[in-house]
């Protein structure tokens, strides 16, 4: 089997983001730009993911290329950049969700469509992702963040237990129940619409 | 279809290949992780099953966003590394150097002062004899300010690795002043915009191989 494309995205050498990382550790201004706009998409996406509320995405991207603005030389090259970008963007993503509690701002269906020009199909895609969308909402932030580092972003299960700090069998139980619990979810909203 | 098929969850290999089946998925196991999966998937309808499902989840979260507000979002994150920086640093550097003049000892401080004193002392003997006609410049003057950067626009070759590009962006010290998707607009100093154009060539020509 070919990996899919979107596993590229994960699996590239990181030399180019290393000599970044290097001249952001020398306060190389133009450097952070062009790792900034490197991550911005990834990063909004993830962290839309993860915190489900889209009003606090830019402010904790933010906070995580401001740690890596600060803490660029303490990178050591143990670990590839974006595994390491994406572990600061995920506990701030978490400290951010718990700094504003459990009340929970549901993501706009309209931001979960894809542009299409064929409007038939626009209106089914559209259907899927707001299903998708709403039985994100039922997981847990933990579970959000392995959901999303796998299908999306394309890590290897070992590198997701790097970003996310926890062993390599903690990150398998959480996608088995996140999966039975969107199959379940999936299932039951179909059933209620049909 | 049998049922003996379908459900194999009392062998142990079940449970272990079924939850590899995500990263079977996005194309990560290493190669005997993968052949175990594939060679139980020949035999085990569930999980061919699964796996349909979860190419299908995969294909569903795929979607991304076009728009890209990045360059309002840079704009307040330089806004608050000046304002951390600004804030900070004079702070910082001042309790360091209190701290190292605390503990510095008597002969030493008192180098410093020498030297403190020495400094002041030229410092004033420039400001005394420095020419007044250098303190304006008219538009005539060779001293003029330097040239403005170099504005190049270039299309990211689809093939180009984004890792790669940036590498080549720092090397020869460009500033993205505008970016649309694939579309780039750079500042680079005038003499080294050759030098610039060529590298970014080869870079696109790397892409496309």
């Amino acid at each position: 089997m070919h990996p899919d494309p979107l596993s590229l995205q994960a699996s590239r050498p990181p030399d180019g983001d290393a000599a970044c990382i290097r001249r952001v550790a020398d306060k190389d201004r133009r450097a952070f730009d062009l790792l900034y706009r490197g991550y911005y998409r990834r990063l909004t996406r993830f962290l839309e993911q993860v915190t489900h509320r889209p009003h606090l995405t830019e402010e904790v991207l933010n906070d995580t290329m401001l740690v890596v603005w600060r803490k660029a030389h303490t990178f050591d090259g143990t670990s590839r950049v974006s595994t390491w970008i994406f572990a600061i963007a995920y506990r701030k993503a978490l400290k951010a969700i718990k700094r504003l509690g459990e009340s929970s701002v549901a993501m706009p269906e309209e931001s979960l469509g894809l542009p299409s020009r064929d409007p038939e199909g626009e209106a089914m895609v559209r259907e899927s992702r707001a299903r998708i969308g709403r039985a994100l909402e039922a997981l847990s932030p933990e579970q959000r963040a392995v959901v999303e580092l796998t299908y999306y972003h394309g890590y290897a299960y070992r590198e997701i237990a790097e970003i996310v700090h926890c062993p390599v069998d903690t990150v398998k139980t959480r996608m088995f129940h996140a999966r039975r619990k969107l199959k379940t979810l999936l299932v039951a909203d179909s059933e209620e619409r049909a | 279809m049998t049922v003996r098929h379908l459900f194999r969850a009392d062998r142990p290999a079940h449970g272990r290949t079924e939850e590899l089946l995500p990263w079977y998925v996005n194309g990560t196991l290493d190669g005997d992780e993968r052949a175990r999966v594939e060679a139980h998937l020949a035999h085990c309808l569930h999980c061919r099953r699964e796996l349909a499902a979860q190419r299908e989840l995969q294909a569903m979260l795929a979607r991304d966003e076009a728009e890209v507000a990045v360059g309002h979002a840079l704009a307040r994150a330089h806004a608050r590394i000046d304002r951390l920086e600004s804030r900070w640093r004079p702070v910082a550097n001042g309790r360091r150097v209190l701290k190292g003049w605390r503990r510095a000892s008597p002969w030493v401080r008192a180098v410093l002062l020498g030297q403190l004193a020495l400094v002041l002392t030229l410092g004033l003997a420039l400001v005394g004899n420095r020419d007044e006609a250098h303190l304006y410049r008219t538009l005539g003057t060779s001293s003029a300010p330097a040239a403005p950067a170099a504005r190049l626009a270039f299309v990211a070759d689809r093939g180009a690795r984004e890792d790669e590009l940036r590498a080549v962006l720092v090397e020869i010290g460009a500033r993205v002043v505008a970016q649309r998707d694939d579309e780039y607009t750079v500042e680079v100093a005038p003499e080294r915009s050759a030098e610039a154009l060529r590298k970014l060539r080869a870079s696109a020509a790397q892409g496309t191989q």
